[in-house]
């Protein structure tokens, strides 16, 4: 009795276990404005009461449960809680990379051998064309000419449309070097960032004019840049373009107003005196320097109220102090002396970053002879250059 | 006394799977004769026929048919009487046990 018991139970167990139990959920998804096919893409149905987390997927088109361009298929019994008559389901297509999805559509189950769920469109990302980036100066296109100790304004303009007519929403560009990438850190030198890029909707039909703007500063790096601006559409599909230029190369320098050797007695050398001298540019420079009495070329460094001190008693080290008293003969060995035609000096000073200021020391001095008394004037040129100094 | 109701009992249920087995046995023979009855709604239903066919064949043949549906070890295969057909157009073989869901009660036409 017992055996006989046992084999009418498994062999109803299996007729009963090995019958399906399904419920379908059919729908179509058109390819999108952008004519991206909708085959190949993934829809999520899920049931909001459980959350998106607990879902069952498919593959639209011939590769998924379907077989159908453009249809999918899902049995939404197959969910962990599965479905009952009188559930309302939700189904999207997820964005799967080529930033194309949909809007969710629900469906309601019903007691039917199957329920289709409302056509959807597959959603294209915003389109984005027509993008320049360049500073105020158009002529020559594609290169930015930097202002020293200062910013420049860049401007990537680009013209931006929602295939299906929603908003732009969300335009944001970055300018970054070519030693850069978009995903790097924002850094004066390399990487700009604007997330609140001006949106003129009204621009012409549903086309947008996106205007990002930048203040570039003076030490950005030379070479190579790109613009990639972006914006969202009201589903959160980003479209993006790109426009390259390039940043010219900035030589410049600064120093302090004025030297003042003070009170310096006849034939004798002055006090050391340091001048500071910043990079301006971004680029490396060497220093260049002349000096000038009153004219330029006139051979003094100095005009004074009884006579005058030659170009060659001027003297500088740009590279160590030498502070105290000095002699003559220490003045002449530890100093190279002013000329009054253009010289390059090696200085090797770095452009600005975030952890270098650029800016350097050079020692100065000068020396009077018997003749000269009063006040005395002259000027020292100095220069950014990209010559290898002497 | 006690022995003899537990007895009884065991008969009883017994009895009543065969029921159910015989049941299931009889819609399954009934394909070898004028067709399997239908009834509104899901229907479990085993084949007995000589030569197998597509689920689209079925479908066509019984335009009530909504869905024909079968489960491998986890996974429920359909093909969903939607357009020309949704779904995967597979082989219904003898013996195998299918979930057919029909609009209406009918009987089942086969190829």
């Amino acid at each position: 009795m017992k055996k006989l018991f046992l084999f009418a139970f498994v062999f109803l167990a299996f007729c009963v276990a090995e019958v399906s139990a399904a419920h379908y959920l059919v729908g179509r998804v058109n390819n999108s404005l952008d004519g991206v096919l909708a085959d190949g893409h993934v829809v999520v149905v899920w049931n909001p009461t459980y959350g998106i987390s607990e879902n069952v997927t498919d593959t639209i088109g011939p590769s998924g449960n379907s077989g159908t361009s453009n249809y999918y298929m899902v049995d939404c019994e197959a969910l962990a809680h599965s479905c009952v008559v009188g559930d309302t389901l939700y189904a999207k297509v997820l964005n799967t990379g080529d930033n194309h999805n949909s809007e969710n559509v629900s469906v309601n189950v019903t007691g039917a051998g199957y329920d289709v769920i409302s056509s959807v469109l597959l959603n294209s990302p915003i389109n984005v064309s027509s993008v320049l980036v360049d500073d105020s100066i158009l002529t020559p296109l594609n290169q930015i000419d930097l202002v020293a100790a200062s910013k420049r304004k860049v401007t990537c303009t680009s013209v931006m449309e929602d295939p299906e007519g929603g908003p732009v929403l969300n335009a944001s560009a970055r300018f970054f070097s070519s030693g850069s990438s978009y995903g790097s850190v924002d850094d004066n030198s390399t990487h700009y960032t604007n997330s609140s890029c001006f949106v003129n909707s009204s621009y012409s039909g549903n086309t947008s004019l996106v205007n990002c703007t930048f203040e570039v500063f003076y030490y950005a790096n030379s070479g190579n840049w790109t613009c990639l601006t972006s914006a969202q559409d009201n589903l959160s599909m980003r479209g993006n373009s790109t426009d390259g230029t390039f940043i010219n190369s900035l030589l410049s320098v600064g120093v302090q107003s004025k030297i003042d050797f003070g009170s310096v007695g006849t034939e004798s050398v002055s006090n050391e005196k340091i001048v500071n001298v910043t990079n301006y540019g971004n680029v490396a420079i060497n220093l260049s320097l002349y000096g000038y009495g009153q004219n330029p070329g006139d051979g003094l460094a100095m005009n004074c109220t009884t006579g005058n001190v030659t170009i060659g008693d001027e003297r500088y080290n740009l590279t160590s102090s030498n502070p105290g008293l000095i002699t003559g003969p220490q003045f002449d060995s530890n100093y190279q002396n002013l000329t009054g035609l253009y010289t390059v000096r090696k200085f090797d000073l770095n452009k600005k970053n975030n952890s270098f200021n650029a800016t350097k020391p050079t020692y100065w001095r000068i020396k009077l002879h018997p003749v000269v008394t009063g006040n005395c004037s002259g000027s020292v040129v100095f220069g950014a250059s990209s010559q290898g100094g002497v | 006394m006690k022995f003899g109701f537990s007895k009884k009992k065991n008969i009883l249920i017994l009895g009543v799977f065969l029921i159910l087995a015989i049941s299931i046995m009889l819609v399954s023979s009934l394909s070898n004769s004028s067709g399997i009855l239908l009834r509104e709604g899901k229907n479990g239903v085993f084949f007995n026929v000589t030569n197998s066919f597509n689920a689209s064949t079925l479908i066509k043949l019984n335009p009530e048919v909504e869905v024909v549906s079968y489960k491998e070890g986890n996974v429920t295969f359909g093909y969903v009487n939607f357009m020309k057909g949704l779904g995967d157009d597979f082989e219904i073989m003898n013996g195998m046990p299918y979930e057919i869901y029909s609009s209406e009660n009918s009987t089942l036409i086969l190829p």
